[in-house]
């Protein structure tokens, strides 16, 4: 028996961008060639990895992401400058400031923090990377979304809808790194995202956010989505 | 045998004729009928869709607002429609979108929506004058409203378009799908890009002698056509009215055609093309920003090199061209950047971002004490700035950046 999670599923999963990305890997390059790619921009500047609010991560898991992606660009032979020099200037002018969050404050900050780091490092783009939520597809309990799967934790189906074998099918939040390569002037010409893992799970009909304790518990689903999110290279 | 087949050929063609004439005839041009267009209630539906993208779009970002830019449009308009207007009672109305793509069109209700990527490719009042006045002989033929009647049960194009007419069936029953008006392309994407040959071809030839009767030129409708031309790789301008056209030169031909025939002689009104841009100047700098936002710098550039070469008064102008070789090449290519800040600064020595961007690029070029001087002015002009304590920071240490490196 099908049943399609109705209203209280897309109440939750209603503000998350859907997992829009290509089926082939080659279309993570924008409007250039991997091998152009490679040659005019092997000298990157890394940013300090964001996290989305809806997807906070540990620092820890924000500090193996970066090391990571570093690892493995480095593999593929880019020269990364780290995200602690970007970071360096960024608190130095926000220390300037007696209110740095304020959002006219926090715009100029970004727009001198990225002019200061061009002027100091004679890099060819940028390299950015966030954790951030997502809406992945899932039926019969099971989530697939930009390269990964996960089976969906279930509970409260009761004797009855365990042995009638209900299926279920609909969005899910789910969280997702995604890494983006810029050129200096801020066009994009490297996207691609790896999934994570899911971040809700479902009550019966009902979907509902997993204890913040329960994410963010596997090293191997984060390396294997930053895997993904360079697996183009 | 060969002689039935002749005659059912003629019979056929007499029969397509006839009914071409008919269809003409039943939509007959709104100047000819005043006060009795929209026909229909169909019709008037379309003319509500029209109605309901343009109160939409009013007084938002999209437009560029300016009361005294849209003045100097309509007296365009009027200007090429004469008598008509009085004669129709017809309000005479223009939006100027923020667009880039070169494009222009007419409501059925004959307000004229133009781009300003339209108003920057022209290069004086008579070119536009060329566009504005097909755009005034779609609206006047009901061209719109006939491309929707002609093509709802038609292919790609067709279903769109039938779309809109079911669109338009609804709003007159008051139960229009505003979701569906909100798609601000609904005109350019659904209308202005249906036209068939034939309405462009009666509205180029309509629109050249408007143009003629107004005092204009008639050889400058050959340039503007012209700029008109997409070339296919134009990302921007893919899929817009001009570029689903891949004729130009026939219809160019067609034109110079007419203006030989026509024999204008004494025609010279629009060709300063230093007032033109003047009247357009908002519209051609707000137009050379979005080419800068969409990153087309060579054609930004193109631009803007042209206007301040006309314009050497404008301020503006001159800082704008300075952020697009700026935003080009961010670390190189200083001496045009600093020339253009430093023209600018010779026209308006009070255009504080003209100072800031001075002041950065000596600094980036080392030379300390001129972008201290540079700095400080731009403090002194805009001292409550959100980025005055990162440039006080550069005023204070001119060399800190070198030391870093």
């Amino acid at each position: 028996m099908k049943k399609l999670l109705g209203c209280c599923l897309l109440l939750v999963c209603v503000a998350l961008p859907a997992p829009l990305q290509a089926q082939k890997p080659k279309d993570a390059f924008l409007d250039i060639k991997e091998k152009t790619l490679r040659k005019e921009y092997s000298h990157l500047a890394m940013l300090p990895v964001i996290a989305a609010p809806a997807a906070a991560a540990p620092d820890a898991i924000l500090e193996l992401i970066s090391s990571e992606v570093q690892k493995i660009m480095e593999k593929e032979d880019f020269t990364l400058l780290a995200p602690a020099e970007t970071e360096a200037i960024r608190q130095q002018f926000r220390g300037l400031y007696a209110n740095p969050d304020a959002a006219d404050n926090q715009a100029a900050i970004s727009e001198h923090t990225i002019r200061e780091l061009f002027h100091r490092h004679p890099v060819n783009g940028l390299l950015s990377v966030q954790v951030l939520p997502v809406a992945a597809n899932f039926r019969k309990d099971k989530a697939e979304w930009a390269g990964t799967t996960q089976k969906v934790e279930s509970r409260g189906d009761g004797f009855f809808g365990t042995i009638t074998g209900r299926d279920y099918e609909g969005q899910i939040a789910a969280s997702a790194i995604r890494i983006v390569i810029s050129d200096r002037g801020g066009k994009p010409l490297y996207n691609w995202m790896g999934g994570v893992e899911v971040m809700m799970q479902r009550n019966g009909e009902k979907l509902e956010p997993l204890p913040q304790e329960e994410l963010w518990q596997s090293e191997k689903r984060v390396r294997k989505a930053v895997q993904y999110a360079l697996k183009p290279f | 045998m060969r002689n039935t087949a002749s005659r059912f050929l003629l019979t056929t063609l007499f029969l397509l004729a006839f009914t071409g004439i008919a269809e003409a005839k039943k939509y007959q041009p709104i100047n000819e009928i005043p006060g009795q267009v929209p026909e229909t209630e169909e019709e008037e539906g379309v003319w509500q869709v029209g109605l309901a993208h343009q109160q939409k779009v009013r007084g938002s970002a999209e437009l560029v607002n300016n009361a005294e830019l849209e003045r100097y449009l309509e007296g365009i308009v009027a200007r090429l429609m004469g008598d008509m207007v009085k004669a129709i009672g017809l309000e005479v109305d223009v939006l100027v979108f923020r667009d880039p793509t070169v494009n222009a069109w007419a409501y059925p209700n004959g307000t004229v929506a133009v781009q300003t990527g339209l108003l920057a490719a022209m290069e004086n009042e008579a070119q536009l004058a060329a566009i504005l006045g097909h755009e005034v002989s779609h609206y006047l033929n009901r061209h719109a409203f006939i491309q929707i009647k002609s093509k709802q049960t038609q292919s790609a194009i067709g279903k769109g378009l039938g779309a809109l007419a079911t669109i338009a069936v609804a709003a007159k029953t008051g139960t229009v799908a505003t979701g569906l008006l909100d798609s601000g392309r609904i005109w350019t994407d659904l209308v202005t890009s249906g036209y068939s040959r034939k309405l462009e071809t009666a509205a180029d030839e309509q629109g050249l002698q408007f143009m003629i009767d107004a005092g204009y030129p008639p050889e400058e409708a050959l340039p503007a056509f012209e700029a008109m031309r997409i070339d296919e790789d134009d990302e921007i301008n893919i899929d817009k009215i001009w570029s689903s056209h891949p004729d130009i030169d026939s219809r160019k031909k067609n034109l110079a055609r007419r203006i030989k025939k026509a024999k204008v002689e004494g025609n010279s009104a629009g060709l300063d093309g230093a007032a033109y841009l003047r009247a357009v100047r908002l519209a051609a700098l707000a137009n050379s920003q979005l080419q800068v936002q969409n990153r087309d710098f060579d054609g930004a550039i193109a631009r803007l090199e042209k206007y301040t070469g006309t314009l050497q008064e404008d301020a503006t102008g001159f800082y704008l061209l300075g952020e697009a070789y700026r935003k080009q090449d961010p670390e190189g290519d200083y001496e045009r950047r600093m020339g253009a800040y430093e023209r600018a600064l010779a026209v308006d020595d009070g255009m504080a971002a003209a100072w800031r961007e001075l002041g950065m690029a000596y600094r980036q070029q080392g030379m300390a004490a001129q972008a201290t001087d540079a700095l400080a002015r731009y403090l002194a002009l805009k001292p409550g700035a959100a980025d005055a304590p990162i440039i006080g920071w550069y005023r204070d240490n001119p060399g800190a950046a070198s030391a870093a490196q």
